[in-house]
């Protein structure tokens, strides 16, 4: 090999450590896989977490998770996923009704990043494989829930998804749908008692304010061309996304909120915004 | 540092990186082994059981502040006894999603 073959061989695995090291450490809405901790102790903290808003009279709040370090997040995201749970009744296998909150998720698929489908689960599944026992629990005013109940159950959720991913969806056009995208669509679907969507957008630009992602821009950029469920095209400038933070302030701006707290392992319940 | 030295190391580099954003299992393979590992776990505690859910149906108030006019879709209508804020029953039981479809159909 003479120097001029080595420099490109050095260049061609530069541009590659590049590329991989681009991916954005906040991934998104992937269905928890692996787990991180003791079943037992998941399992206990999920069951803590529905015990928590049972207590509050919480028939449906919305629920967020630490699905990676939080020291990896981008500042200003505090939670990688985010979606609906909803008091119900539960029928096992073995016919037996039992109640508990069941689960409104948009996850990304497994085998397509670039995508997402709808999927019901339940507490224990939701915080299966999460980085931190840390649980994000907006609970909606009494009327919001019983709007958003009755959205999930006329199939609002469904009507509005748009299966085309990106983690850093801008929440103010149709392009692509992240899970917080979803959930705050699906909130808006129960406030404004409709699905359309383009109607939805246009209220969320008028009233809601997403969160600024700072990320490194080169880092952004080659995220945005090679990997998949990243993209960027749907913004005009820096990225700004919905989180769950955001839903919650949007939430007490309009006096549409309860409480938003965060409980982690130890039970400790923490006010989720400033005073 | 021979040439070779060198082209190993940054490929070993970018190697190393590349296997830590590996994905892990699909979540298929992994609903039936969550069952299995938190049934045997509770068992061995003895505390509470582990089920599959099949179907949830949402819980709605009776003329609970908030109703619309459009149906309740496929919500349970459930009486209220006081305050729509009033705590709530959750069993102990621990449910999970159930199995996937692909398994289901094995049945």
């Amino acid at each position: 090999m003479n120097t001029k073959q080595l420099i490109l061989v050095i260049f061609k695995l530069i541009t590659l450590l590049l590329i991989f090291s681009a991916e954005p450490t906040w991934a998104g809405s992937n269905r928890s896989s692996d787990i991180q901790h003791e079943p037992l102790v998941v399992s206990e903290f999920a069951k803590n977490v529905e015990k928590y808003a049972a207590s509050q009279g919480a028939r449906a709040f919305i629920i967020g998770r630490v699905g990676q370090p939080e020291k990896d997040l981008p500042k200003g995201i505090a939670f990688t996923h985010t979606a609906i749970a909803v008091y119900s009744s539960i029928k096992l296998e073995s016919g037996e009704l039992l109640k508990g909150y069941a689960i409104y998720n948009l996850y990304q698929n497994d085998n397509n990043l670039d995508r997402s489908s709808l999927v019901t689960d339940y507490p224990v599944d939701f915080f299966w494989g999460v980085s931190s026992l840390k649980a994000g629990i907006i609970i909606p005013t009494e009327s919001l829930q019983q709007r958003l109940i009755q959205a999930i159950a006329a199939g609002n959720g469904e009507a509005i998804h748009n299966p085309k991913y990106s983690v850093l969806a801008n929440p103010f056009n149709t392009k692509y749908q992240n899970c917080t995208e979803h959930t705050l669509d699906l909130i808006n679907s129960a406030i404004y008692e409709t699905t359309d969507i383009k109607q939805l957008k246009v209220n969320s630009k008028a009233y809601f304010n997403p969160q600024k992602v700072k990320m490194n821009g080169l880092k952004l950029a080659l995220g945005g061309l090679f990997m998949d469920g990243v993209h960027n095209s749907d913004h005009k400038g820096k990225p700004r996304t919905a989180t769950f933070t955001s839903i919650a302030k949007y939430l007490q701006q309009f006096e549409l909120m309860n409480k938003a707290v965060t409980l982690n392992a130890e039970g400790e319940v923490t006010p989720l915004l400033k005073s | 540092m021979n040439k070779l030295n060198l082209v190993t190391i940054t490929a070993l580099i970018v190697m190393s990186i590349n296997s830590a954003h590996a994905k892990g299992p699909s979540e298929n393979a992994s609903t039936a082994s969550k069952h299995s590992l938190l049934a045997g776990k509770h068992s061995l505690k003895a505390t509470g059981q582990v089920a599959s859910g099949v179907v949830a149906v949402p819980l709605m108030v009776v003329g609970s502040v908030g109703t619309l006019s459009m149906g309740a879709g496929s919500a349970l209508m459930e009486s209220a006894t006081g305050s729509t804020s009033e705590p709530l029953e959750i069993s102990d039981v621990v449910i999970t999603a159930d199995k996937s479809p692909a398994d289901a159909m094995k049945q």
